[in-house]
């Protein structure tokens, strides 16, 4: 195959059972790979039904067609599973070098099933992997993992972890490869967990064929050039100050939730910004492999009582861990960043949960007994501790780490969660942004902006501006971006690509690298079929359309200031619009002919 | 009045992310545009394409462009299009 390798690791870690298998072409050419194929498999093989932390849930590491080909930032893997915490389809992506790793290794993925008694890690190299003890690993850190398994090893493996949070099962638990990159969302590292596997240790020296290598060169060299490079976004922005250039951004706009979502202004805002980390903590930008976007950011504190060295905080961990708990206090959102990659804990839930805690704290819900310490708005010292708890499920943190619908559920008061399907959200309140309320209410892990970044075209003005206070034309912008995100995750590239190239770069690479003729109508068709495909899975696991909602915040309390102030989300101007352009009926089910013509029925 | 600059525009105020502006009455955007320029030299020309003017949180493509009201009390932003996250 081209572009593809081929094959696909199957791990049984009840037998201790290693096996390897073909990888299927049909599926690879209508799924793409990553978040596309690996869900078609998680659909055939685990009932969507089954306990997400059970051994009958399966745990898949895929790449993509275009994975460590040399296209533009194709960096990805997908962590695609049953998710604990939403119990939805769970495609957490991620960048760095491991997922290049594994096709240089001679894999396009890895299939976990079952779950081994004792912890264990899994060593894969140039075709050959087996299962070892992990016994001295448990309860270590990342990086610490990372570097003893290097060593044991080889010292150019690529690593990929869980840390402490994901193996107390914590319901926001990330998977951490090359130690500060995470396939955040969802509580993947939960399952990860769950199965006792602790890490996956990658060491490849093959490469990857590509079908017609100069057509594919002479595309890659093209759009770098000619839309990579002089994009001021992919360019100019995201090289220079990073995701967290987007703090006053947002901010300016109104939309900046602040004290879980009370409010759109964050006074302090610019305390916690890229300007400002790129004046205190910034020591060098860094790229994911094949990237020259290099959005990356090393820190370091230097000193006093927050001293550490990591990456970030990005945008989305600069709100959640900051404003949102009315923190401005930069050291401490950057230390309990670090400390989020380290104890493998996704910055965004952690962030929303904390703010939900607090609201419930000052409103009485919780007592000061039930949380074992002082919760307030602004506290750096209370962010940084309750990230540490979290990760290991003691006192607060146990509460904490079921995640904010679990946890203000079980203090009768699930509105304080600022959530859909149990996942919260990033870094946008969408009473000033329309179109992403309706993408958060859409998405089929939940809370979420990158399954359809609608802040691009309603804020950012890319690729064209729409009037982010109104719901028109939202419906029809809402779902191309969904699909073309799903063709873009499954590819194996990073979204952010998509700031300077749409479906007809992607089509070219993919054609080139795959020998495949695939064209912009293709492309966005294996997106569309990804996004069928996994609300299937949704709806057979009890997911219904009474879930494609909004937090009650959202839809009935209006703005209180800026912009957007007086306004609520009006999803149902937009919902049933929705249903329809994607094919599906009024209680949002798939039609037979939308299946059909997807070649899902 | 408030005017705001952010990361790479900083340039175009000094250096400086912000400046309050006095004055009575309604401005025009295209009139505080020609106030910025008399009081930092070469304002204009570092607004390069695709930058986004906000009055109060609003861009002005979606009221009235460079004829756009700007109350004395306003915070006006230049945003570069340059963000993404
Ligand atoms: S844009 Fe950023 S996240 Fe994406 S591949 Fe490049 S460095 Fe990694």
């Amino acid at each position: 195959m081209f572009g593809w390798i081929g094959q696909v690791l199957r791990v049984d870690l009840t037998k201790g059972k290693i096996s390897v298998e073909k990888l299927d072409s049909g599926l690879a050419e209508k799924f793409l790979g990553a978040r596309g194929l690996a869900s078609k498999i998680l659909y055939d093989e685990v009932p969507p039904q089954t306990d997400a932390l059970s051994p009958k849930n399966k745990l898949l590491l895929f790449t993509g067609a275009l994975t460590g080909t040399g296209a533009i930032s194709a960096s990805r893997y997908n962590a695609v599973t049953k998710s604990p915490l939403t119990g939805t389809i769970a495609a957490s992506n991620s960048g760095g070098y491991w997922g290049p790793e594994l096709k240089f290794a001679g894999f396009d993925g890895i299939i976990v099933e079952g779950a081994s008694e004792a912890p264990v890690y899994l060593w894969v190299e140039d075709g050959h992997a087996e299962i070892r003890s992990a016994a001295h690993l448990w309860g270590k850190s990342t990086h610490e993992t990372e570097d003893i398994l290097r060593g044991e090893t080889d010292p150019d493996a690529k690593v990929l972890s869980i840390g402490p949070a994901g193996e107390k099962l914590v319901r926001i638990a990330c998977i951490v490869n090359d130690k500060n990159r995470a396939a955040g969302r969802s509580g993947v590292g939960a399952v990860m967990g769950s199965k006792k596997l602790k890490a996956i240790v990658v060491r490849g020296t093959g490469g990857i064929k590509v079908a017609e290598m100069k057509a594919f060169r002479d595309t890659v060299l093209d759009i770098l050039k000619n839309k990579v490079k002089p994009n001021a976004t992919t360019g100019v922005g995201l090289p220079a100050y990073g995701t967290a250039l987007l703090v006053n951004v947002i901010n300016a706009h109104g939309i900046f939730p602040t004290f879980n979502f009370r409010t759109g202004i964050f006074e302090r805002a610019n305390d916690i910004s890229g300007e400002k980390l790129a004046e205190t903590f910034l020591v060098r930008k860094k790229a994911c492999f094949s990237c020259p976007i290099s959005c990356g950011r090393a820190t370091v504190i230097p000193s006093g009582k927050y001293k550490s060295s990591g990456e970030g905080p990005e945008y989305e961990a600069a709100w959640a861990l900051g404003a949102d708990c009315g923190i401005y206090d930069l050291a401490a959102v950057t230390r309990a960043n670090h400390l989020c990659n380290e104890l493998g804990l996704d910055p965004i839930s952690l962030g929303s949960t904390l703010a939900c805690a607090i609201e419930l704290y000052e409103k009485g819900y919780l007592s000061r007994e039930q949380a074992g310490m002082e919760l307030k708005w602004g506290d750096g010292e209370m962010l940084v501790k309750a990230t540490e708890l979290t990760a290991r499920r003691e006192g607060l943190g146990d509460l904490l780490a079921e995640g904010s619908y679990r946890m203000a559920s079980e203090l009768g008061h699930p509105e304080l969660s600022m959530s859909t399907k149990a996942q919260e959200y990033p870094a946008y309140d969408p009473r000033g942004a329309q179109g992403i309320g309706l993408n958060y209410a859409t998405s089929n892990r939940g809370g979420c902006h990158v399954r359809g970044y609608m802040i691009s075209p309603e804020i950012l003005g890319s690729p064209q501006k729409l009037d982010p206070l109104t719901t028109k034309d939202k419906a029809a912008w809402t779902k191309t971006f969904q699909d073309l995100t799903a063709a873009v995750d499954s590819a194996g590239i990073c979204l952010f690509t998509t700031f300077a190239i749409g479906a007809p770069e992607l089509a070219d690479m993919l054609k080139y690298a795959t020998g495949i003729d695939y064209t912009v109508e293709r492309v966005l068709e294996v997106g569309e079929r990804v996004w069928n495909l996994e609300r299937l899975f949704n709806l057979a696991a009890g997911i219904l359309a009474d879930k494609d909602t909004l937090a009650p915040r959202l839809l009935n309390e209006p703005m209180p200031e800026g912009p957007a102030k007086g306004l609520v989300v009006k999803l149902g101007e937009m919902l049933p619009e929705y249903y329809k352009l994607r094919g599906w009926s009024d209680e949002g089910v798939p039609l037979e002919a939308t299946l059909e013509r997807l070649g899902l029925a | 009045m408030r005017v705001q600059v952010f990361s790479t525009l900083r340039g175009a105020l000094g250096g400086r992310s912000s400046v309050e502006l006095e004055h009575v009455g309604t401005w025009s955007v295209k009139e505080l545009l020609a106030e910025l320029e008399k009081q930092f030299p070469g304002f204009r020309e570092k607004l390069h394409e695709g930058v986004s003017i906000l009055v109060n949180g609003r861009n002005i493509a979606f009221l009235q462009g460079l004829e756009t009201d700007v109350p004395p009390d306003a915070v006006v932003s230049f945003i570069p299009p340059s963000a993404g996250g």
